[in-house]
């Protein structure tokens, strides 16, 4: 049976109609088409579908989608200003923190949620942040890298 | 995954109902970091799924006379990070640290950690170590039950169908006792322990003798097990240096542990034995004022 879920995607407002078995990712992606969101294994493991619920990183892949009722969600989508990439995306381009791309976003927001919560983390303190998201392309250093320099930045 | 219907009780005593009433087809779910996880795998299949994330004032993290006590839908990571877990029982506080990731842990909950009851869980051996209890709520009333006697079977617990956890009660150390957990592990991040093993050791201030001490391994059986007879080995002694890798022998023997994807039963009886020796030493170094 379906039930409503009201929540608030990247600052805008949405009133759905969700079967209580759909997750949250699914909802991001079909229900809502922000496909910037990924699905990767599935069960919890690679953090490509983090996102930030309440200010806080979640894989989505695992959460019930009507358990972030009337929660504030935040996708990798919501994070460009106009024209202008937020910092961290921009870090990971310059860095060559990206191959293929598909880790990225999750990697992103896990990242985002931790500099919002400590602005200048260690080294240790981001490896902790981003150890339950995987990349099978590049290997870690540029990523690492990339956060460290938003971390250091100001 | 299946559809289910989503129960969403205001109480803990209206979820007792709902469990009573639904029997078999109904499952309990806080974070749901684990039975989400196996209801995509289609391993449980629940017609009813009783939410308790809307259950008031059961998030609470709370100090004591002589205990801890953190509510069943306090996350693991407001454990991790709590000031209160970190002066009074850091030992906890370390141990949260490394389970999952921090994706996980904003989400999942201690409670739902234990009542999911993963041979692998790493909370379950060192709050049996610290003598834990389980507030647990049924329709007939409230009991207490020490977590020591929780665990049944893989992914099995002493909750009867109706009964729900509501509080964790930890008692706090008392002086010259001291307690670690380690966990042995293929990647230093995100993994299930393939040996967990939690030391607690209660030190005479006098003369320095063991008078206590608990040695619980997680991963290596069906449920968490004590090392009783290594245990006995520690009672009235001086800790010396032949005498701890002697009782890591000891309990590398008394115990018979499992095989399964993550290791041979060999392997495992050998990380039984480091990592005893190793947690010994550890909770001995921090007993006599050393690395905390």
């Amino acid at each position: 049976m379906k039930r409503e879920l009201q929540l608030k995607v990247n600052g805008e407002d949405y009133t759905l109609e969700v079967e209580p078995q759909r997750t949250l990712l699914e909802v991001i992606r079909n229900d809502l088409g922000l496909t910037g969101t990924k699905l990767g294994c599935g069960g919890g493991e690679c953090g490509a579908c983090t996102v930030m619920l309440d200010g806080k990183a979640v894989k989505s892949c695992l959460m019930l989608a009507l358990d972030a009722k009337g929660k504030e969600i935040w996708t990798i989508e919501g994070l460009i200003r106009g024209e202008e990439l937020h910092p961290l995306q921009r870090a990971f381009v310059e860095r060559g923190a990206i191959q293929c791309g598909f880790c990225t976003p999750g990697m992103i927001m896990a990242s985002k949620a931790l500099l919002d919560e400590n602005p200048h983390p260690s080294e240790q303190e981001i490896k902790d942040a981003l150890a339950g998201n995987l990349c099978r392309c590049t290997g870690y250093v540029k990523i690492l890298e990339a956060v460290l320099s938003v971390a250091r930045a100001d | 995954m299946k559809r289910f219907e989503l129960l969403e009780p205001n109480s803990i005593e209206e979820a007792c109902r709902l469990l009573s009433q639904y029997g078999e087809e109904a499952k309990v779910i806080a974070g749901g970091t684990a039975l989400v996880k196996l209801m995509k795998k289609r391993l449980v299949h629940p017609s009813y799924l009783v939410n308790m994330k809307g259950v008031k004032d059961l998030g609470f993290i709370r100090e004591g006379k002589d205990r801890l006590t953190i509510g069943a839908l306090a996350t693991l990571r407001e454990i991790e990070k709590s000031s209160l877990v970190r002066q009074r029982l850091q030992v906890v506080a370390e141990m949260v640290h490394t389970i999952g990731s921090v994706q996980i842990r904003n989400v999942g909950t201690l409670a739902g950690n234990l009542c999911f009851a993963d041979p692998a869980s790493d909370p379950a051996p060192i709050l049996i170590a610290l003598g834990a209890n389980l507030k647990v709520v049924s329709l007939e009333g409230r009991r207490v039950l020490p977590l020591e006697e929780f665990f049944t079977d893989f992914y099995e617990t002493a909750l009867s169908r109706d009964e729900i956890v509501e509080e964790i009660q930890i008692p706090f150390l008392p002086r010259g006792s001291e307690a670690v957990y380690l966990k042995h592990t293929m990647r230093v991040a995100f993994d299930l322990a393939i040996v967990g093993v939690a030391v607690r050791l209660d030190m005479s201030s006098k003369d320095g003798v063991c008078m206590n001490s608990k040695i619980v391994l997680g991963g290596v059986g069906s449920t968490p097990v004590r090392a009783k007879k290594a245990e006995g080995l520690l009672k009235g002694k001086v800790l010396g240096d032949s005498l701890i890798p002697e009782v890591a022998v000891v309990a590398s023997t008394e115990i018979d542990p499992i095989q399964d994807v993550r290791a041979s039963a060999e392997y495992r009886r050998e990380m039984i034995e480091v990592f005893v020796e190793r947690g010994i030493k550890e909770a001995l170094d921090r007993a006599n004022g050393g690395a905390s």
